[in-house]
């Protein structure tokens, strides 16, 4: 049960639909870096070298941008409620 | 310490405020340091910029189709958190703007966003009807639109103030005590002691330990370098310097929010001060 629990938990932490405007805790406007850093990390390169040149410094908006999953077109695939 | 001679002394004896320009990067970032102040007016400072200078943002959105996979909740948080560049010269804030509140052309911008799928919507799509005032990073993405999805939206955007929302706020600000590194023993210093510090502070110089000026203020008084040379190196902060940060968000740059900041003060100021009499 607890391992269950566990596992949906995740689920709902790691559900975002697109990336946020700003940044959760500090509040600086990041939405706009998003493309740039999923284009260069897809062909391969280090997270954290990209995460440095798109000049994001403070762990809080690099959190974001680690933890991120793009969901929407998964969510698109519903009906709106 | 380091120009202890030169010191401003007014008529009470007492040692007169200055400011010096650290370092500016772009208009994003500034670095300054503020001597002879306290705490108390750092953080004076520190409030009235985060609460007290105005900045545009979207305020109140009308949405005429949205057929997208974000509910309309959704896409009127992310319009109001885009950043506007702001012209504080030609706009009112609402409460004092001379229509009374009905929305006039000084006090109100209107922008207008309409998308067909498929495609990513971004903030450059915004029709601004002033070219001065639009979204600073215009690859900002908004939704992204699949077939035969589509949204109108249109938007008003206001002059607001940092204390009744977030999106209000102009950057953020915040300062640290200014480092005092003293090596009291020279001879005791090794190799080990010089590579303790994290921001390099200490250099070799003909084989003596010496501090590097430049790069003493980077100090962040971690206090590795005592740990380190037990005895050798003292180190201390000032109560009455700071150096201080400001990163913009970019509506304003950072001169203009302690320019505005100070401003907001001497307002007030005034206020209270007409209120006494």
């Amino acid at each position: 049960m607890v391992r269950q629990g566990q596992k949906f938990r995740r689920v709902i932490g790691d559900y975002k639909m697109i990336i946020p405007i700003r940044c959760f805790s500090c509040g600086k406007p990041i939405a706009h870096l998003w493309e740039d850093y999923e284009k260069r990390v897809g062909k391969g390169e280090d997270r954290k070298k990209v995460l440095d040149d798109i000049g994001l410094e403070r762990y809080c908006c690099r959190a974001v941008f680690l933890g991120h999953v793009d969901l929407l077109k998964d969510a698109a695939k519903f009906k709106k409620f | 310490m380091m120009d202890a001679g030169k010191k401003v002394v007014n008529v009470a004896g007492e040692s007169k405020m200055e400011v010096r320009l650290l370092d500016k990067i772009k208009d994003e970032k500034m670095y300054f340091l503020l001597k002879n102040s306290d705490v108390f007016f750092a953080n004076t400072l520190r409030r009235l910029m985060i609460e007290e200078v105005p900045v545009m943002a979207i305020e109140t959105v009308e949405i005429r189709e949205n057929s997208s996979a974000l509910y309309d909740e959704i896409l009127a948080h992310r319009f109001g958190l885009l950043p506007l560049k702001t012209d504080l010269k030609s706009y009112n804030m609402p409460q004092e703007c001379t229509c009374k509140q009905e929305g006039c052309a000084k006090c109100t911008l209107k922008l207008t966003l309409s998308a067909k799928g498929p495609g990513m919507v971004y903030a450059s799509g915004f029709k601004s009807k002033d070219p001065k005032v639009k979204p600073i990073f215009p690859k900002t993405p908004i939704v992204e639109l699949f077939k035969d999805q589509e949204i109108k939206i249109e938007a008003t955007a206001v002059l607001g103030k940092g204390k009744d929302h977030a999106k209000f706020c102009p950057g953020l600000f915040f300062y640290k005590n200014r480092p005092i590194i003293e090596i009291v023993k020279k001879d005791q210093i090794t190799q080990q002691c010089i590579d303790s510090c994290p921001k390099k502070v200490f250099v070799l110089k003909n084989k003596k330990p010496e501090i590097d000026k430049d790069k003493v203020l980077k100090c962040d008084l971690c206090n590795a370098c005592v740990e380190a040379c037990k005895g050798a190196i003292k180190l201390e902060s000032s109560n009455s310097d700071f150096i201080i940060t400001i990163e913009s968000f970019g509506q304003l740059s950072p001169k203009d929010i302690v320019i505005k900041a100070a401003e907001a003060l001497d307002n007030k100021l005034k206020e209270f001060g007409n209120l006494l009499k």
